[in-house]
């Protein structure tokens, strides 16, 4: 009986030893987690599509999060343990990134796998966010900045930009800004025709349905977008990257 | 026939005890010594930061001369320190390493507040580089820190409690407590530089 009382109260010793203080995390649900309900869900299917076909191509993982609270951590604290808790990126590689927003505390970091801190230096991440992501954060455009940061990322990885690259690139945003959004204009309107035809009767049932929260075409983008059974592949952070507020 | 048995017997009881914990002892010890290699290592970085930046704080703020030359005397210290075989158990050695870096961190954190006076350095695109560069090899420093901490308390406890203790004892009391960094208030106020 006694054993019995002791083996327990070592169990109890064991998990609490083992839960040491880690923020609570929101679920993996998929290559997108907004839990504020900040992306617009053509721009979310959007960046699910391109971060599943980087993946197919090269392995590599990007996940955005956008969470309600930090929980009183520094963003960085909480950044790289999210990563490593939800495993971005592949084991052996380490190549995962994750864009965190925390719009509630108004921080945004770059968090960067071991891996890809040669390609996405923390220069480059702090220049996408300070040049890129948080002047539109600032107007309030939170759908948009995280756009256009999960492009400069990917841009990044694949070396299309660089830290003097994008020095240079910073005065003459404007017409590179037109361009994008050109093309963005043409893949929601493509997104909206291939959801509506596509799916018919039950497609507007559904975003009838969703449509309590978000606006009332997107919510059955945002369902036939997101990837079901995404998970991390194993990799870890080790505090690369960058962060800013506004 | 009866050898074969007490191999197969031998070899079973290998398996049931190695999930009695014999092997935890080393293994945690490994653990915490490679957290351990990966602290040096971005240290490592943050000191080879230092003289780029140095270079690009003078050519805007030469008359910063005192805050300077303590960040130069800060690593200079830093890296003279040799860093012993056994530092990891040896409190002398390892408070003495902790305590170069930490003032080689709060060096680095005064010249960060003192370049807030100059917007031509602050505009500097060489200097924006390295600012950021610094940050993130601060965050690694705390991310390689906590590591470290988790392995060695992992460590330690695994000595102090049973079955543990029993293996220290018998098999491994050459391994001996591993040192942890104390959470100074220097360490925590390291450059907080912040955009």
């Amino acid at each position: 009986m006694r054993f019995v009382k002791l083996s327990i109260l070592l169990i109890g010793l064991f998990i609490t030893n083992t839960a040491a203080a880690a923020p609570d995390f929101p679920p993996l649900s998929g290559r997108v987690v907004d839990e504020v309900g900040i992306i617009l869900p053509a721009t979310k299917a959007a960046m699910i599509s391109k971060l599943a076909e980087l993946e197919q191509q090269s392995g590599i993982q990007v996940v955005v999060a956008v969470v309600s609270s930090l929980q009183d951590y520094e963003i960085r604290d909480y950044g790289y343990q999210l990563g490593r808790h939800w495993e971005i990126g592949q084991k052996d590689k380490n190549n995962g990134v994750l864009l965190l927003v925390a719009p509630n505390e108004r921080k945004v970091s770059i968090e960067v796998g071991y891996g890809l801190e040669g390609s996405l230096t923390d220069a480059t991440s702090h220049q996408i966010i300070q040049d890129y992501i948080l002047p539109n954060f600032k107007n309030g455009e939170m759908s948009k900045g995280i756009r256009i940061g999960v492009d400069l990322i990917l841009q990044a990885i694949s070396g299309e930009i660089t830290e003097q690259s994008l020095a240079e690139q910073t005065a003459s945003t404007e017409p590179q800004e037109f361009i994008f959004a050109i093309i963005f204009f043409i893949v929601v309107i493509f997104l909206i025709f291939n959801s509506v035809i596509g799916f018919g009767r039950d497609s507007l049932f559904s975003s009838g349905r969703s449509s309590t929260r978000s606006s009332s075409w997107g919510g059955s983008l945002g369902g036939s977008g997101s990837s079901s059974g995404f998970t991390g592949g194993g990799g870890s952070f080790g505090g690369g990257g960058a962060s800013g507020g506004w | 026939m009866m050898k074969q048995i007490k191999i197969i017997l031998l070899v079973l009881m290998a398996m049931t005890v190695s999930s009695c914990g014999i092997n935890s002892i080393p293994t945690f010890e490994e653990a915490a010594k490679a957290q351990w290699s990966q602290v040096l290592n971005q240290y490592q970085r943050r000191t080879d930061l230092i003289p780029n930046l140095v270079e690009t704080v003078k050519a805007y703020a030469a008359h910063e001369q005192e805050t300077l030359t303590a960040v130069v005397e800060a690593r200079a210290k830093a890296t003279q320190l040799t860093i012993p075989k056994d530092i990891l158990t040896n409190p002398a050695a390892f408070s003495a390493f902790q305590a170069n870096q930490d003032g080689l961190g709060a060096a680095l954190g005064k010249l960060m507040v003192v370049v807030e006076r100059y917007p031509d350095l602050k505009a500097d695109k060489n200097f924006l580089t390295l600012q950021s560069q610094l940050e993130g090899t601060e965050n690694r420093i705390a991310v390689a820190r906590r590591d470290y901490i988790i392995a060695v308390q992992e460590f330690n406890t695994e000595i102090k409690t049973f079955p543990g203790r029993l293996w220290h004892s018998l098999m491994y009391s050459d391994s001996e407590y591993m040192q942890q960094f104390e959470i100074t208030a220097a360490a925590e106020t390291a450059p907080s530089v912040s955009f």
